[in-house]
C-alpha cells in the first residue's frame, strides 16, 4: 500500500513538474529565437576558429535577428548525418554543403533557394564558381573556391629542358607527353607522374578527370537538359580521352595503385610530377623541405582549351528551417572580406571576393598562389549541375578505374552510360517537384 | 537449495571449465611450432607496435622512418606533443566516456536479457518455442545496413523524456541520446545462440533437483545456469564489446551533439587535407587500448569458452 501511494506521489509530482515547466518552457523558447549552423569542420581547427568567430560576433551584434548556434561534424561523414537528418526530420536551418551535391540537395528538398536581396547581391560580387545554382536558382554561397593543378619542381624542369607552363600558354598535349617521357628516362622514379588514381572512392575521378575529359572534347552528361550521357561520355572524344588514360599506365608514367596522400608522396620527391587539388598547397609547406622550389601550373590543352573544376563548400538554407529570414541574415553576415580571407588563407583555398584575395598575400598580384586565381576566373567548367551527379562521379570512377585497368573502353564506357541514363529515367528526369517550385514561388 | 543440489553444480561447473585446460595439456608444441607462432604473433603485433610508437613521434620522422626497422622502435625524438594536441583538437575524453558508457550499458543489459530470451527457450515448456528461436536467428541474416533507415525512422517515432532547467518534459523522437546508441543493440540473435547452445550443455538434472528444493525458473537461471555459463558469457561479452566500441554508421545517423559521439566517428576529425599521422596514431592508440584490457581481463574465460565449444562440437 506504502509503495503504491509513493509511485502515485512519484508520478504525480513528474507530471506536475512537466506542466508547469511547459509555460515556462514555451515562454523561453519563443524569447530565444535560436537556429542552429552545422559546419563540416570538425577538426578542421584553422577554418573552425573563424566560423566560431563569425558566431561569436554575429551573436555579439545589436542587429543579429537570431542567436547562433553552432554544431560541428567532421567532413568525411558529414554528408550521412544530414541526409539522416532529413530522413528523421531534424535538419537544422542552416547547413554546408559541397558545391556538386547543390543539385540533389535542392531536389531532395534538403535545402532552399536564398530570397533575400542583399544576401543575393552579396553573391553577385563573388567568384561565379562561389556559388551553388540549380534550376536558375541560387542555393548556396562559399566564401571560397578551390581547383587544380600540375605541381613540379623548377629545377627538375630546367634540368630536363622542360618549360613552366603558364595561364596563357598551358602545354599542349604533345608537350605534356614529351615532358612525361623526360621525367620517365630520367630514372629518378619508377612512376612520374601521380595523378590520384587509386582514389577511387572520393570524388576524385570525376572532380579531377572529368576537366581532362572536356579538354579533349567529351563530357559526363548532355548539359542541354541533362538527361542523357550518350554521345558525350561514349563517343569518339571521351574514348580518345579513355586511350589517353591507359597509355599512361602502360608507358609506366603512372601507377593504377597510386598513394594514398599524393601531396605527401610529392612533397617526398616520390613523384615528379603531381597533378591535385590546389589544396595540396598546405603539405608542401607543412613537409617539403624545397618548397620554394615547386612551382604550380594549369593543366594541359588537350585540344578545347585548359578546364579546371571549380565549386567548394558552400553554406546553404535548409528547407523546414523556421526562421528564414534570420538564417539569411546570418549567411550574408558571415560572407564578409574580413572572414572570407582569413578562412581561405586556413585552407589554402581563393578567397571568393577581390577585396579578401587582397588581403591573403598568397592570393594577391605576384603571389604563390595566384595563378589559381586565374584559373579560378578563365578555366573553370562547373561540375554538371545535376541532382544525377553523385550517380554520375561513383559511374566514371568505376568506369575510367576499370579502363586504366585494361577493360575494353568502348564497352566499358558505352555500360556507364546506359547505367547513368537508366539512373536519370528512373528519377523521372530529376525534375524539381511541383510542391517546391510552388514553395520557391512563393518565397520570391 | 541442498546440499545435494550444490554439489551436482559444483561438479559440473568444474567438468564445463576443465574442457579447456585438458584441451590445453593435451597440445604439444616442438622447437617448428613456437617459431611458427611467434613469426604470426609478430605478423599480429607489428601494425599495433608501429602505431603505438609513432603516437610518439613528430609526423617529419614518421615518415622519415617509414621503410625501415626505426619505425617499430621508440628512437628519435620521442614525446607526448601528439597526445596533447590530440585532446586540444578532439573533446577525446568526452569521446572515450561515451562510448564506455554506451559499451557498458549495452553490454550488461544484453548478458541479462539475451540469456534470459535464451533461458526461456532452452528450460520452459512453450508451445512453438522453436518457431520463437527461428524467428530470433533469421534476424542473423539481415545485414544492419538494410534495416537502418527503419530503425532510423521508428526511433524518431518514440517518445521521449528529457530535463531541462524547468523540469521534465515530454518530446518524440530519440535522435541525439546516449540511448538511441545503446537499446536497440542491448537483444541480440547472436548472444542468444550461443547462450541456448551453452545451456544445452547443462545438465536439466540440475533444474529438476532445484525445482524439487522449491526453487522458481528465476532462482534456477540466477543461482544455477548462470554462474555456470562463465565462458559463454565471457565470449558474449566480447563479441559484444568489439561491435559496440566500434559503431560508427548508427551514431553518424543519430547523434548531432558533439558532446554525444563516440570514439570512432572521432577518429574522422583528423582525416583533413593535411593528415597529421601522428596524432592519428596518439588517437588510435587511445581508443584501442580499452579493447586489448577487454580482452586481457576476459582472456581465460575466452579461451576457454572457445576451447569447450571445441570439445562439444
Amino acid at each position: 500500500m506504502l509503495v503504491r501511494a509513493a509511485t502515485g506521489l512519484v508520478i504525480l509530482g513528474i507530471v506536475a513538474m512537466s506542466g508547469c515547466g511547459e509555460a515556462a518552457r514555451a515562454a523561453a523558447s519563443a524569447n530565444a529565437d535560436e537556429i542552429t549552423v552545422w559546419s563540416h569542420l570538425a577538426g578542421n581547427d584553422g577554418e573552425l576558429a573563424v566560423v566560431k568567430q563569425i558566431v561569436k560576433d554575429y551573436n555579439a551584434s545589436p542587429d543579429k535577428k537570431a542567436t547562433i548556434k553552432l554544431e560541428t561534424f567532421p567532413q568525411a561523414s558529414y554528408n550521412t548525418s544530414v541526409i539522416s537528418a532529413a530522413t528523421g526530420g531534424s535538419l537544422p536551418c542552416v547547413v554546408d554543403v559541397d558545391q556538386p551535391n547543390v543539385p540533389y540537395w535542392a531536389w531532395a528538398n534538403i535545402i532552399t533557394p536564398f530570397t533575400e536581396k542583399q544576401l543575393l547581391a552579396r553573391g553577385d560580387q563573388l567568384l561565379p564558381s562561389s556559388s551553388g545554382k540549380w534550376n536558375g536558382k541560387v542555393y548556396g554561397f562559399s566564401n571560397y573556391d578551390a581547383t587544380v593543378g600540375l605541381f613540379a619542381r623548377r629545377s627538375v624542369l630546367k634540368k630536363l629542358g622542360i618549360r613552366v607552363a603558364t595561364i596563357d600558354r598551358p602545354w599542349s598535349k604533345s608537350e605534356m607527353e614529351d615532358a612525361l617521357a623526360k621525367l620517365k628516362d630520367s630514372g629518378e622514379w619508377r612512376y612520374p607522374f601521380e595523378m590520384g588514381t587509386a582514389d577511387t572512392t572520393s570524388e576524385w575521378y570525376a572532380y579531377g578527370f572529368g576537366p581532362i575529359l572536356q579538354s579533349f572534347g567529351g563530357d559526363l552528361i548532355n548539359r542541354n537538359g541533362y538527361q542523357s550521357a550518350d554521345g558525350e561520355l561514349n563517343g569518339k572524344k571521351a574514348v580518345e580521352f579513355s586511350q589517353w588514360m591507359r597509355n599512361l599506365v602502360q608507358q609506366g608514367y603512372i601507377t593504377t595503385k597510386g598513394a594514398s596522400d599524393t601531396g605527401l608522396d610529392f612533397a617526398n620527391n616520390k613523384s615528379g610530377l603531381l597533378y591535385g587539388g590546389m589544396w595540396v598547397w598546405s603539405t608542401f609547406q607543412k613537409y617539403a623541405k624545397d618548397i620554394d622550389d615547386i612551382v604550380a601550373m594549369p593543366m594541359t590543352d588537350f585540344g578545347q582549351g585548359s578546364i579546371s573544376p571549380g565549386g567548394s563548400w558552400e553554406i546553404a538554407l535548409s528547407k523546414t528551417c523556421a526562421n528564414k529570414a534570420a538564417a539569411q541574415d546570418y549567411i550574408r553576415f558571415s560572407l564578409q572580406d574580413k572572414y572570407m580571407a582569413p578562412i581561405s588563407k586556413a585552407g589554402m583555398n581563393i578567397p571568393a571576393s577581390q577585396a579578401a584575395r587582397e588581403m591573403v598575400p598568397e592570393f594577391s598580384a605576384g603571389g604563390v598562389m595566384e595563378i589559381f586565381v586565374e584559373i579560378s576566373k578563365r578555366n573553370v567548367k562547373m561540375r554538371p549541375e545535376t541532382p544525377a551527379y553523385s550517380f554520375i562521379s561513383v559511374e566514371f570512377a568505376k568506369t575510367m578505374n576499370d579502363i586504366i585497368n585494361g577493360a575494353d573502353i568502348q564497352a566499358s564506357l558505352d555500360k556507364a552510360v546506359n547505367h547513368i541514363d537508366g539512373n536519370i529515367k528512373g528519377a523521372d528526369g530529376y525534375q524539381a517537384s511541383t510542391d517546391a517550385t510552388a514553395e520557391d514561388k512563393d518565397q520570391s | 537449495m541442498t546440499d545435494s543440489t550444490h554439489a551436482i553444480a559444483d561438479v559440473t561447473k568444474h567438468d564445463v571449465r576443465s574442457r579447456g585446460k585438458r584441451q590445453a595439456r593435451n597440445g604439444h608444441v616442438g622447437l617448428g611450432g613456437w617459431i611458427v607462432r611467434i613469426l604470426f604473433a609478430c605478423l599480429f603485433a607489428f601494425p599495433l607496435l608501429f602505431m603505438v610508437v609513432s603516437s610518439f613521434k613528430p609526423d617529419d620522422q614518421i615518415m622519415s622512418d617509414i621503410g625501415s626497422w626505426k619505425a617499430f622502435l621508440p628512437v628519435g625524438q620521442m614525446s607526448f606533443y601528439n597526445y596533447e594536441q590530440v585532446f586540444e583538437r578532439v573533446p577525446a575524453a568526452t569521446f572515450l566516456m561515451n562510448s564506455v558508457i554506451i559499451t557498458v550499458v549495452t553490454v550488461v543489459l544484453g548478458v541479462i536479457i539475451n540469456s534470459m530470451a535464451a533461458f526461456a527457450i532452452s528450460r520452459l515448456r512453450v508451445r512453438g518455442k522453436q518457431i520463437i528461436f527461428m524467428f530470433i536467428l533469421a534476424t542473423l541474416m539481415v545485414p544492419f545496413e538494410t534495416y537502418a533507415i527503419p530503425l532510423l525512422w521508428w526511433v524518431n517515432q518514440l517518445p521521449n523524456v528529457a530535463f531541462d532547467q524547468f523540469g521534465i518534459y515530454f518530446t518524440q523522437g530519440w535522435v541525439d541520446t546516449l540511448h538511441v546508441q545503446i537499446v536497440p543493440f542491448i537483444a541480440n540473435a547472436f548472444s542468444v545462440y550461443l547462450y541456448m547452445q551453452y545451456f544445452e550443455s547443462i545438465p536439466r538434472d540440475l533444474d529438476e533437483a532445484a525445482r524439487v528444493d522449491g526453487a522458481g525458473w528465476f532462482r534456477i537461471y540466477s543461482r544455477i545456469v548462470m554462474p555456470l555459463s562463465g565462458p559463454a558469457t565471457a565470449t558474449v561479452v566480447i563479441l559484444s564489446f568489439l561491435p559496440m566500441w566500434n559503431q560508427y554508421v548508427w551514431p553518424l545517423m543519430v547523434v548531432q551533439s558533439e558532446n554525444l559521439r563516440p570514439v570512432m566517428v572521432g577518429v574522422q576529425y583528423f582525416k583533413q587535407m593535411t593528415t597529421s599521422w601522428g596524432q592519428i596514431m596518439a588517437y588510435s592508440s587511445l581508443i584501442t587500448v580499452p579493447i586489448i584490457l577487454v580482452f586481457v581481463i576476459f582472456q581465460k574465460q575466452f579461451v576457454n569458452s572457445v576451447a569447450s565449444s571445441g570439445v562439444k562440437g
